[in-house]
């Protein structure tokens, strides 16, 4: 065949398809029991399994699949504890459908990053309470009785499961038009469970993204501008454009002279302020991509009181009930969020990959999260015949970059 | 000056469409073109040969396909089954392990991977820029069965099927006969050809049992790309 | 990979302190090793595991228009018996600070709770009508019994733990030198430069681990007091509710097309998963994807539902990059096969390598 495709990933032998890594949401079980009975012993290490094509009847195959099962069953069966020591009680008010600590024992309230555990319990009143006074009456008596010292747990309520969590965070919240939803909720805990000090912030006005956060601007000096402008700059083409020809006769002393005049379509320029492409206040339906949570890496010193521009912008959405962005909602989307330019004296590819100002599109779908980086590349920015030649030796490649392939 | 305006000479491509699009089909002419281009990608590119284009079923009630199909014969086999792959290197083991004791040690290198020989394969002409549905596969598969018809003596000559035969195709095609196959050399198969082509070659490959053809994708910029596309759920292959 | 000196590849650094942390975790919640297969006793001693077998029909909780399921019974009955495997969408209590391996709740797509309710095997409970019903007006009777039961519970708890005292001190030393490793690498990770754990190019790299924290946590007492009582966060709210409410005017969770595709496959015995993460709406697996690669991404239609076919072509290729065929399918109509599960068809589209 004279013309093999190149550009199709061709599994074989010195390069096989990276399976292990993208094949699975479902990892083997079974290593997390070796890995928690080693007590953290390096070596034991939590990777995905080594897995088969298909079935054969085999008993090999059976009995692996079943201590699999095992494994998982064992892991997933574990029930929560708290022990007097850390025993955190909470106590669940359905009239704002939060739950309450009456002596925060843990400081991890404060910085949501260490991992902790609380024990909800259900408001303990009698039916009868139950009116429309009722919440208050209880939020006063719980007041009284935090004052008392030794106050056996059993005062309380029963214990909320998890079960019930769900079904008042989550399920109540919705039919009352709260905003934490299952997918967002699914975003938030096992990244932030795994970076175990990361911090996590819900942006005050998270729709619509009308008014841009000015906190979220680094220097005052775009801001400015952005009043100043209400519309970017337009590139009008010259005159020339109309008439021809494009490049007229003349002395030229350089290249890049003419390639300018070559330059006849119109880009966008990231580095001009954004402007919103909607009027009008979308709904959350009309207008799912707005940003979700602020995150801070876990190793920048976190004041909650000047926490500094977050290190993402997540942007959680449903896979099922939300479709492909569309350009203008991916242009208000990253209006939202700082200019975050690249390092100018950088890579022209890794330039391009970081754009000029970025959003991170967690999109959920029953349950699996996939995350996607939107950035605003400059590709109008890039002009490749400002490029330098690279140094001696780069006789033929001097234009191409560190990318691979044919450079296109 | 008045040079410079002239167009260029056409193509080998651009010749072989304007000599093979029938007038009269029963499909509209940018099907015949596509069939065209492809059979010529596949011949000069792919080298694949006894390329035949076919307007009509090869199953009785010979009617009409949704548009122009490719039959042809890759240079080395296309498609091989993972069940069929899981035998042949069960066999070329073996042949190794008997090589090894059969010679002592010294033929195990030339032990040859065994090369399944190559089957005639049905290929469906499309452009990237098109919009299917499941229905429109599924009447492409009504119209074929699991191994393409063997070509007429004359198809098998596909290097005069390019340049010549226009004028017979032509005079014969005026007949209207439904049944006819055309193929590249413009020789219309009688009937009995046909029901020759239909006898189950699938015999000589135990793992062909489900109908198939190559996907062949034509983007405006003339790239072809092949895929295969099983009528069913087959697992796939694992080299 | 068993070697400590491999600690100290750079690329194992971040496990290190994962582990760390994962250990200090560990020992912070005192957790019990109910979840060792080498303690089977225990394990059953431990909490009250409510017994095995799961009686049919069994609740699928719907919150907030999503269905889940919190007990762990059911969640492995389905797997072997039905082959739904759902997505587990919660933390693991004795293992927090990672996220490959996931806890309760599972998280059923709309296609597989409708398919067990189809079945016979499920029915839909409204979970917050039924927890505000069933706990905010609790009689006094009521809460008494559930939190002794809850008590006695905890007790065990706390017995299983002290069992395992002896065990933790040995532990605790283990963590002890692990802890030192960890510093060791540390100080040598310093010098390394800052950048060299961030080039990869996943979802791992943009939640990458980051550099420890300056100090060692405090260590705390591993001991348990006798008489102790753990609390206990339940995983279902069965008990105190009772699974004899059932609902019977739900309706059935509402499906999107593809579901006659969903369900052909599952009734071909393949294991189907969400499939966004490969781009197509389902993955399917010959066998339970804990012990092997899928076969197909699928995409499921309808029968005159209009598609690109750059999507089938880039579909095929997406899926040849990664082993797998790409399935497209439906329910064919005009058909003339009378079974009604029978009449889907589906193709799959595989690179022809040319």
């Amino acid at each position: 065949m004279a013309d093999v495709d190149e550009d199709l990933p061709q599994p074989t032998e010195s390069n096989p398809p990276d399976d292990a890594e993208v094949d699975d949401e479902v990892p083997d079980f079974r290593l997390l029991s070796n890995f928690l009975k080693s007590n953290g012993a390096p070596g034991k290490i939590p990777k995905r399994g080594e897995k088969d094509f298909e079935p054969h009847p085999t008993a090999q195959q059976a009995s692996t699949l079943e201590a699999s099962r095992q494994a998982m069953h064992d892991a997933v069966a574990v029930t929560r504890v708290h022990v007097p020591k850390n025993h955190e009680i909470a106590v669940y008010e359905p009239s704002v459908n939060m739950a309450y600590v009456d002596k925060p024992r843990n400081t991890h309230y404060r910085t949501m990053g260490k991992a902790g555990t609380l024990d909800i319990r259900w408001p303990a009143i009698h039916s009868k309470d139950h009116d429309d006074g009722g919440s208050e009456q209880r939020l006063e008596r719980s007041e009284e009785q935090q004052d008392e010292e030794s106050r056996p747990s059993s005062d309380y309520g029963v214990p909320m499961s998890l079960q019930g969590a769900y079904a008042t965070f989550i399920g109540f919240e919705a039919s009352r038009g709260g905003s934490l939803t299952l997918e967002r909720y699914t975003v938030f805990a096992p990244p932030r469970a795994k970076l175990g000090r990361a911090y996590w912030e819900i942006p005050p006005e998270s729709l619509p993204p009308l008014e841009l956060p000015s906190k979220h601007w680094n220097s005052g000096f775009f801001s400015k501008i952005w009043r100043r402008l209400s519309a970017p700059e337009p590139r009008h083409p010259h005159g020339r454009l109309a008439s021809g020809p494009l490049v007229t006769p003349g002395l030229y002393r350089s290249y890049n002279d003419i390639y300018r005049l070559l330059q006849i379509i119109p880009s966008h320029d990231p580095t001009a302020p954004p402007t919103l492409s909607t009027a009008d206040v979308p709904s959350e339906d009309e207008h799912p991509f707005h940003i979700t949570y602020n995150v801070w890496k876990p190793n920048t010193p976190f004041k909650k009181t000047a926490p500094g521009p977050p290190d993402f912008y997540i942007c959680v959405v449903s896979a099922r009930d939300t479709f492909l962005p569309t350009s203008d909602q991916l242009n208000d989307l990253l209006a939202t969020v700082p200019y975050d330019p690249p390092k100018m004296d950088g890579n022209l590819y890794q330039k391009l990959k970081h754009g000029y100002r970025n959003v991170i599109i967690a999109v959920v779908d029953q349950g699996i999260t996939s995350f996607l980086r939107v950035a605003d590349a400059g590709f109008g920015v890039e002009k490749l015949y400002e490029r330098k030649p690279r140094g001696a030796g780069g006789k033929r490649g001097g234009f191409r970059g560190r990318g691979r392939g044919r450079g296109r | 000056m008045a040079a410079a305006t002239a167009s260029p000479p056409p193509s080998a491509l651009t010749k072989l469409i304007s000599a093979h699009t029938p007038t009269d089909s029963t499909h509209p002419a940018h099907l015949h073109h596509l069939a065209l281009q492809i059979q010529h990608n596949l011949q000069h590119q792919h080298l694949w040969t006894a390329l035949t284009i076919h307007t009509h079923s090869p199953l009785a009630p010979y009617s009409p396909l949704p548009r122009p199909l490719i039959s042809g014969l890759p240079p080395q086999r296309l498609y091989v089954h993972p069940d069929e792959q899981v035998e042949l290197l069960a066999r070329e083991a073996r042949r190794r392990r008997e090589g090894k004791k059969g010679e002592g040690g010294k033929g195990e290198e030339k032990v040859d991977r065994e090369k399944p020989p190559p089957e005639r394969e049905w290929v469906l002409p499309t452009h990237v820029r098109e919009k299917w549905s499941l229905r429109r596969f599924g009447e492409v598969f009504e119209g074929i069965g699991v191994v393409p018809p063997e070509p007429t003596e004359s198809g098998m000559d596909e290097e005069r099927g390019a340049t010549s035969g226009r004028g017979e195709r032509q005079e014969q095609k005026a007949d209207g006969e439904v049944n006819a196959d055309v193929d590249t050399t413009g020789a219309v198969r009688p009937e009995g050809t046909e029901r020759e082509g239909e006898k189950p070659e699938s015999a000589a490959n135990k793992w062909r049992t489900l109908k198939r053809v190559v996907l062949a994708t034509l983007d405006d910029d003339s790239t072809v790309v092949y895929y295969v596309v099983h009528d069913g759920i087959v697992k796939p292959r694992q080299n | 990979m068993t070697s400590h000196r491999e600690l100290f590849d750079p690329t194992n650094l971040k496990l290190a302190i994962h582990m760390r942390s994962l250990t200090e975790t560990l020992h912070l919640h005192q957790e019990d090793e109910r979840h060792y297969p080498d303690h089977p006793d225990e394990a059953k001693s431990a909490v009250k595991m409510a017994d095995t077998s799961v009686s049919e029909p069994f609740p699928i909780s719907l919150i907030a228009n999503r269905y889940l399921l919190y007990d762990i019974n059911t969640i492995t009955y389905i797997r072997r018996k039905h082959c739904i495997c759902g997505v587990l969408i919660g933390g693991l209590p004795q293992a927090p600070s990672q996220n490959v391996f996931c806890g309760i709740p599972l998280e059923l797509m709309p296609e597989e709770a409708r398919l067990l309710v189809e079945e016979g095997h499920a029915y839909i409970v409204e979970d917050v009508e039924a927890h505000m019903a069933g706990f905010l007006d609790m009689s006094e009777e009521e809460r008494n019994a559930f939190m002794s039961a809850v008590e006695s519970q905890g007790r065990d708890a706390a017995k299983a733990k002290k069992r395992r005292a002896g065990d933790n001190k040995e532990r605790a030393l283990k963590e002890k030198n692990l802890h030192r490793l960890v510093q060791e690498s540390q100080t040598r990770q310093a010098s390394a430069s800052p950048d060299a754990t961030n080039t990869a190019d996943t979802d791992e790299s943009l939640f990458a681990y980051p550099s420890p924290p300056a100090s060692p946590p405090p260590p705390r007492a591993s001991s348990t007091a006798p008489g102790e009582i753990f609390g206990i966060t339940p995983s279902t709210s069965y008990p105190p509710l009772t699974m004899s409410v059932r609902s019977t005017n739900q309706p059935l969770p509402a499906v999107p097309r593809s579901y006659p595709l969903f369900r052909h496959l599952h009734s071909k015995g393949y294991f189907v998963t969400p499939g966004l993460r490969f781009g197509c709406q389902y993955v399917a697996y010959p066998g339970d994807p804990l012990r092997f690669h899928s076969h197909f991404l699928t995409v499921g239609m309808d029968w005159d539902e209009k598609f690109d076919l750059r999507d089938v072509v880039g579909g095929g290729r997406l899926g040849t990059g990664v082993k797998k065929a790409y399935l497209i399918g439906g329910k064919e109509e005009n058909s003339e096969k009378a079974d009604e599960d029978d009449d889907i068809r589906a193709f799959s589209v595989e690179w022809a390598y040319m």
